[in-house]
């Protein structure tokens, strides 16, 4: 049997202070490293993930979409809403535009 | 008779060859000598290496500068003089391209961003038998723009020594790129925050629109399986403040295909430019809604996302973005009406300006954006 539980996590001070671009061959600090290395795995693993935002210097529209796009691809909508909490305190509209790149992309789950 | 004939032919060619020594010592007292295996830049740029250089034959062309080099009034000028250079220096037949500088008495920070990309490139690609050379500008104040914008220093040429020493604009120098990365952003915007203070959240939307155009550059802009002469995934970005007025300016370059080209890939654009939707309106649509060559919706949230950082600005500051891309050219403003205009020369690649300034509306009384308001456009151009 799995042990599950809720998970913290910062994405300043565990993953960086610089995200990137989309994809990892881009460059450092990219959505496509946060997701696979972080995101998935964390989600995967928890009972409910809520993931701080603040404190980075921003993000880029297709770093979110990578990220937490994709989440939503992968998972659809329903089970992403039920297991993620997102937290920006630095920015307050970041938050619905993570919601909305997930629902986007939740139109191509399966 | 045949005699006299030989003398004077000697004379001539004596003539010929002291006139050349002569040009050769003065070229040299100016130290200008372009040297194209000494691109001193932090990083390499990623050459396509299928192309294969164009072999010059014999002669010397002189690439006379225009007087001025602006993306205002002079547009077509300057892109036309942009495009004849990368020509003469990857396709002339002569062996030796002297550039000569000096009757240039204006040009702007974005003008100068593209003639040293140009010239990087053409360093990069050119034949090996032919070389560069060039004259200073006679004008201090040009000459001290290029110094200022490392126009000297990228092209590892040592800046004039009558550029004005005095100035009370901070310029940054070119940062070229080729990867996606935001500490690079964040160093440029963190540079001007030591005269101009932005808003947390104008700070972020900018921050996020030069990251998205770093990626964008590495999306779409370059063609990877071509033959042409491109610096593959490389990008300008510079800015330039100026401290007695606090204003702040962005620029963003790239030599991709260019914004139109490359939605025109997709059938349904196709379809729309066929029925009369020309560039400029192709670059509104990007802006302003978003507009994508791919199939997902997913895709094509970059562009809108750079309008952001104007839309946070406080209100009584002015400030627009301008998209200058193949034919298209448009100009956004949060209050003023949109303005997509064509210009004549296709301009080869991507050129983003942002430009805030905090005293000044940069709308006209007619509620059309006011390019001659932004200091981008003007102060500079002396």
């Amino acid at each position: 049997m799995s042990t599950k539980h809720d998970c913290f996590y910062n994405v300043a001070k565990e993953f960086s202070m610089f995200p990137g671009g989309r994809l990892k061959e881009h460059g450092p600090d990219s959505g496509e490293e946060f997701r696979d290395d972080i995101l998935i795995p964390l989600f995967e693993e928890c009972d409910l993930l809520t993931i701080d935002l603040t404190g980075t210097i921003t993000y880029g529209a297709s770093f979110l979409d990578e990220s937490f796009g994709e989440l939503g691809k992968r998972y659809g909508l329903a089970a992403v809403k039920n297991k993620l909490k997102l937290i920006a305190n630095d920015d307050p509209m970041l938050v619905d535009t993570i919601w909305e790149k997930v629902r986007i992309a939740s139109k191509e789950y399966k | 008779m045949r005699h006299l004939l030989t003398k004077r032919k000697k004379r001539l060619l004596r003539e010929q060859v002291l006139q050349r020594i002569r040009e050769k010592r003065r070229i040299a007292r100016l130290d200008v000598i372009y040297n194209p295996n000494k691109v001193s830049t932090e990083h390499r740029p990623l050459v396509n290496r299928k192309y294969s250089p164009h072999e010059p034959t014999r002669g010397r062309a002189v690439l006379k500068f225009p007087k001025k080099m602006n993306f205002r009034g002079d547009i077509d000028e300057t892109i036309y003089f942009l495009d004849k250079l990368k020509k003469e220096i990857l396709y002339g037949d002569s062996t030796e391209v002297l550039l000569d500088q000096k009757a240039l008495d204006s040009i702007t920070p974005e003008t100068a961003i593209i003639l040293v990309s140009e010239l990087q490139r053409c360093i990069q690609y050119k034949s090996m038998k032919k070389r560069l050379r060039g004259t200073h500008p006679d004008s201090p104040a040009v000459a001290r723009i290029l110094t200022d914008i490392g126009f000297y220093s990228c092209l590892n040429i040592k800046s004039p020594p009558h550029a004005e020493e005095k100035s009370s604009r901070a310029f940054f120098r070119i940062m070229p790129g080729n990867r996606t990365d935001a500490r690079i952003a964040n160093r440029l915007v963190s540079h001007f925050e030591k005269v101009v203070s932005f808003e947390p959240i104008a700070r972020k939307r900018l921050l996020a629109a030069l990251i998205e155009c770093m990626d964008n550059v590495h999306n779409h802009a370059y063609r990877k399986d071509g033959i042409s002469p491109d610096l593959i995934g490389e990008w300008w970005m510079a800015g330039f403040v100026d401290e007695s007025v606090g204003q702040v300016g962005f620029i963003f370059y790239d030599q991709g295909v260019g914004v139109p080209t490359t939605l025109k890939e997709k059938w349904a654009v196709k379809i729309k430019t066929l029925v009369g939707m020309n560039d400029a309106e192709l670059l509104q649509h990007a802006v302003l809604e978003g507009i994508t060559r791919r199939k997902s919706e997913r895709h094509g949230n970059g562009f809108p996302s750079f309008k952001e950082f104007i839309n946070e600005i406080p209100a009584g500051t002015g400030g627009f973005l301008r998209v200058i891309s193949n034919k298209g050219d448009y100009s956004y403003c949060r209050n003023a009406r949109s303005n997509p205009t064509t210009v004549e020369i296709p301009l080869n690649g991507t050129l983003l300006i942002w430009s805030i300034h905090p005293n000044k509306e940069t709308v006209d009384k007619d509620g059309r954006i006011d390019l001659s308001s932004e200091g981008l456009q003007t102060r500079l151009a002396i």
